[in-house]
């Protein structure tokens, strides 16, 4: 038993080596062929990251089409040794970042975790508003409007790791930051998105 | 039962989310949790939180989509585009330096000989081999750095780009 469970482990690990490899000659090549086929592949969970990270549905279409345009242009830096998802989600964060300093200057890295002091703590159970009740008839946005109110850098970590089921060390490559941090915002992060459904619902 | 065991609960139900945890401490939670409805109630509310992360969605416009796929194709044409002037400019350069090498002597025996029957001093013959030899090579060069550096088709790149982003925009606008 113990014997098949590890040759398929390793198979699966095989084929996606294969797989990543696969995709890093189709980037060399800029083969449009293979473009399109990550295009659809990862078309929803991009947006959906880019769409959580930044809060805005224009800000996230523009940037979908800016981190796939950097994909073609930055395709040959991708070596195929890792999977694809992180790479691919570490040029949407840059673009992310690039965006904001652009924007806001003074608060540069909203994603670097400097603006942790604001996270909501026990105390202060977030009230949701008249117009906050009536999105919570609707859980996907009453879950969508309380993790709007975590710092980004927060929902950054959630969003990897319970939506992308990325592991701590993807995160962490991802969010450039060590593996500690990454723990750390993924605990705090978890209780206080946690703190506010339930506040809210109480 | 004492708080600091509900905290260590708390803690592992939170670990075996984000980290995972090892045998021991799932059975001692499992124990924990048998006797511990406020613990237990801690589960459900951390269950409910991931299970709503997971559940969220945002709805993409397929015009969207199309509107990529058609910028990348543009910019992938593009690429290949500059990289085949780029090919083209070194392999000038290499050619045009090959030449240069090998035509050099004859160069310099035709400079010399006119020299002769001009009857010009040594500096100016030697201007002028100079002026002779490199004056194509940096004609040349000057040609293929302009021609690199003109956009390609970017008329139609910039039109078709701007109307797909307009009708992606319309449409979700709509």
């Amino acid at each position: 038993m113990d014997a098949a469970l590890c040759w398929f482990v390793n198979s699966v690990a095989c084929s996606m080596e294969h797989e990543a490899q696969a995709i890093a000659r189709g980037l060399r090549r800029r083969d449009p062929e293979v473009l399109d086929g990550l295009i659809e592949r990862y078309q929803y969970r991009l947006f959906r990251y880019l769409l959580f990270l930044t809060g805005s549905k224009e800000t996230a279409e523009d940037l979908f089409q800016e981190t796939w345009l950097r994909v073609l242009e930055r395709g040959r830096q991708y070596d195929g040794k890792s999977r694809f998802e992180p790479w691919l989600f570490t040029i949407a964060r840059h673009l992310v970042i690039d965006l904001q300093r652009r924007r806001q200057p003074r608060y540069a890295d909203l994603l670097d975790g400097r603006e942790e002091a604001e996270l909501p703590g026990p105390e202060a159970h977030w009230q949701p508003s008249a117009l906050e009740l009536v999105a919570r008839r609707e859980e996907h946005e009453w879950v969508s409007a309380a993790l709007g109110r975590l710092p980004a850098s927060y929902r950054e970590v959630l969003m990897l790791r319970f939506q992308e089921d990325m592991t701590l060390e993807e995160i962490a490559q991802v969010a450039a930051a060590p593996l500690s941090t990454v723990k750390s915002r993924l605990y705090r992060g978890l209780e206080a998105m946690r703190q506010l459904l339930e506040g809210g619902q109480a | 039962m004492s708080e600091d065991l509900h905290k260590h609960a708390r803690r592992l139900l939170a670990a075996a989310r984000v980290e995972g945890i090892s045998d021991a401490e799932q059975a001692w939670l499992e124990t924990h949790m048998q006797e511990c409805a406020q613990c237990g109630e801690h589960a459900c509310s951390l269950a409910r939180t991931i299970g709503g992360v997971r559940s969220l969605a945002a709805p993409l416009d397929p015009a969207l989509v199309e509107a990529t796929r058609r910028r990348v194709h543009f910019r992938a044409r593009e690429l290949r585009e500059q990289e085949a002037r780029t090919r083209a400019l070194w392999l000038s350069c290499a050619l045009s330096w090959v030449l240069g090498v090998l035509s050099a002597p004859l160069l310099w025996r035709l400079v010399a000989w006119f020299g002769e029957l001009l009857s010009l001093s040594a500096p100016v013959c030697l201007t002028v081999f100079v002026f002779t030899w490199l004056t194509p090579a940096v004609v040349v060069a000057a040609l293929l750095a302009w021609w690199r550096t003109q956009p390609v088709r970017a008329h139609s790149y910039g039109t078709e780009r701007n109307h797909a982003l307009a009708t992606t925009r319309g449409e979700s606008e709509n």
